[in-house]
């Protein structure tokens, strides 16, 4: 008791290097919480929206299809006409995909060619607005596609695709819609039509490159290779893997340049105040007692750290959460085309580990400077020495 | 227990000195009674403080046996010697050795903090000391804000509140002047006459012996005189 008041009373009496520590640290401090929840808000976010557009509630995939492989994408198809009963449009969906290069303007580019059925709701995409009638072809894409092949809405394209039997053929296209999501893996580099005009395109009536299937669907499907989610999302898990050890690795380096200030503050403290700890021996303490003192006064740091950034943390991360960030350009940075709104995630838990480990930190680097306190030679250290 | 309160046998002291040793003291027999106003005396490096170190349980010795207040200093342990210094030991320094992030009051304080006094009798305490070096108005001033005679009065203070057996004061007034020297001197005689502490110097200073009842002289870490005055 009377160690944590005297610990308390030279801290609070050190001056400006001490506050100076505890601002940062409780910067720190605020600042790992926040990383870690807009890496939850960001990739809860990514992992969520691309389940509900991309993947719903899996996949079955035709032989040999490999996402990986467009060189060859136009040979991964296969007839779904056995299991064309189940197909109903709220149940599964086919999906038949094609390389194709666009025409438009003179400029020629290369892409993905995508037919759905347009009256799907497995997937959470706007695949009715293919409906929208045109003199040509109705086609839609996303809004990253439009900005990088320099489309927009109502543009007539030419499409070029092969059928088939590898016979070239075009067809003239209108972009009847510009889809405003921010799932990339629906979005760059590739191109929507209804799944029927693109069958007849290719003459590959009834035929599908993998058939995404909502949460209702629960038949067998002999023939097709059934994906799960955890399966399809491995990817973006990855990266959310790799991104939030990017964070915490910035986290690490973060806390250890606030450690190492109050290492540095609590070496010179020792130092400094060998004197005092000479008096303080032989005024009746032992050394031990005198090391833990030393200590406790570093862990004030930790304590005093803390609450600071509680004070004004909580509040600020509280407005985070409630408004979001405006994540803009930072986004891209990160590789990934998120909305420009993220809401990032606080939970106790994540108060309670930060606490935690800025708590253990700070506790050893204010032990080891004391540490030496036991080697000191108190009638040397009366002398100053 | 023997009556003395401080009783060396063949007190020998040695130091390393690089690969050799240094030998401070040399065999050092020495008694001191109960209410002694007695000091060290000598040149530097005589082994005046090396002797009130041991005796202050901050050190140990090389050979012989050291008692104080019954308790032999070569086999204390840590817990024990600091245990002992915080009840019946009070330590004055040259340089005084306040706590600068302290009041004078808080100072004084410490060693009452350290013995679990309660409030009430650490403020009773605190008071009287004060009041023994007249510092009273100064209670609330910091170290910092004190002159080098108001300094050494707290320090006295802090010495003497707990009422210890014995105080070790070493060199004392080095580091004032004569004026203050004396005044530093006097309280410390009527604290010795009225508590019946017992005073151990270490000094070479002339004002200093001018004090003292008994002068223990050393040369190279021995007992070379112990005269008794008045
Ligand atoms: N810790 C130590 N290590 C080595 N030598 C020491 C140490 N402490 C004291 N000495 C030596 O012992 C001798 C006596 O020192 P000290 O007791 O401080 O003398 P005084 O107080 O009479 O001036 C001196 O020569 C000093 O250099
Ligand atoms: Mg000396």
């Amino acid at each position: 008791m009377l160690t944590i008041k005297l610990a308390f009373k030279n801290l609070i009496s050190a001056g400006r290097r001490a506050w100076l520590n505890i601002i940062v640290l409780s910067i720190v401090y605020v600042m790992i919480i926040f990383m870690v929840g807009m890496m939850k808000g960001v990739f809860g976010k990514m992992e969520h929206e691309t389940q509900v557009t991309e993947f719903a509630n899996g996949q079955f995939w035709s032989e040999n299809y490999d996402p990986q492989d467009p060189v060859n994408i136009r040979d991964y198809h296969q007839s779904y006409s056995d299991v064309k009963a189940y197909l109903s449009p709220d149940k599964a969906c086919p999906i038949l995909i094609t390389p194709t290069t666009i025409y438009a303007d003179g400029r020629s580019s290369v892409a993905l060619l995508k037919g759905i059925i347009p009256e799907q709701s497995v997937m959470e995409m706007e695949t009715e607005k293919l409906l929208i009638k045109s003199d040509f072809i109705s086609v839609m894409i996303g809004k990253q596609m439009a900005k990088s092949a320099k489309l927009e809405l109502g543009n007539i394209i030419t499409l070029q695709v092969r059928d088939k039997n590898g016979v070239f053929d075009a067809v003239d296209a209108e972009i009847v819609h510009v889809m405003q999501h921010n799932i990339q893996s629906v979005d760059a580099g590739m191109i929507w039509m209804s799944l029927d005009d693109l069958q007849s395109l290719l003459n590959l009536k009834n035929e599908a490159t993998y058939i995404t299937i909502s949460k209702e669907f629960d038949q067998k499907m002999s023939g097709w290779e059934f994906k799960d989610l955890d399966f399809l999302l491995a990817d973006i898990k990855l990266l959310s893997f790799q991104k939030q050890t990017g964070a915490a690795i910035m986290n690490i380096i973060m806390l250890t340049l606030a450690a190492l200030a109050i290492f540095d503050t609590q070496m010179l403290a020792i130092f400094r105040r060998k004197k005092e700890i000479g008096t303080l021996i032989a005024l009746g303490m032992t050394q031990k007692h005198v090391k833990m003192l030393f200590t406790i006064e570093g862990l004030y740091y930790a304590i005093l750290g803390i609450i600071m950034g509680l004070i004004y943390g909580i509040p600020l991360l509280w407005i985070t959460s409630v408004k979001g960030i405006n994540y803009g350009s930072f986004a891209e940075d990160f590789g990934m085309n998120m909305g420009s709104i993220v809401y990032p995630e606080f939970s106790f838990q994540l108060f309670l580990s930060s606490t935690l480990i800025v708590a253990l930190v700070i506790m050893v680097v204010s032990y080891l400077p004391a540490r030496s306190i036991s080697k000191l030679n108190p009638t040397q250290v009366l002398k100053g020495k | 227990m023997s009556k003395e309160l401080i009783n060396t046998e063949g007190m020998i002291k040695r130091f390393p000195m690089g690969n050799r040793e240094f030998t401070a003291l040399n065999g050092i027999d020495l008694k001191i009674g109960k209410g002694e106003f007695c000091g060290l005396v000598g040149p530097s490096g005589s082994g005046k403080t090396t002797i009130l170190n041991i005796v202050g349980t901050l050190d140990i010795p090389s050979e012989g046996t050291v008692k104080v207040l019954g308790n032999d200093v070569g086999t204390l342990t840590a817990k024990m010697a600091a245990k002992l210094r915080n009840k019946h030991i009070g330590f004055i320094f040259q340089t005084y050795n306040l706590l600068p992030v302290y009041t004078v009051y808080e100072n004084v304080e410490l060693p009452l903090l350290l013995l679990g006094y309660d409030k009430a009798k650490r403020e009773k305490m605190i008071m009287d000391a004060l009041e023994w070096v007249d510092l009273v108005d100064k209670r609330d001033s910091r170290p910092s804000q004190l002159s080098g005679g108001e300094s050494q009065r707290v320090a006295v203070a802090r010495a003497m509140v707990k009422r210890p057996e014995i105080v070790l004061a070493d060199e004392p007034t080095a580091n004032l002047d004569s004026k203050n020297s004396f005044n530093i001197l006097s309280m410390m005689e009527n604290l010795n006459k009225e508590l019946k502490t017992t005073f151990l110097f270490a000094t070479h200073d002339e004002k200093v012996m001018k004090y003292l009842r008994r002068k223990i002289s050393l040369v190279d870490g021995k007992i070379a005189k112990d005269e008794r005055i008045k």
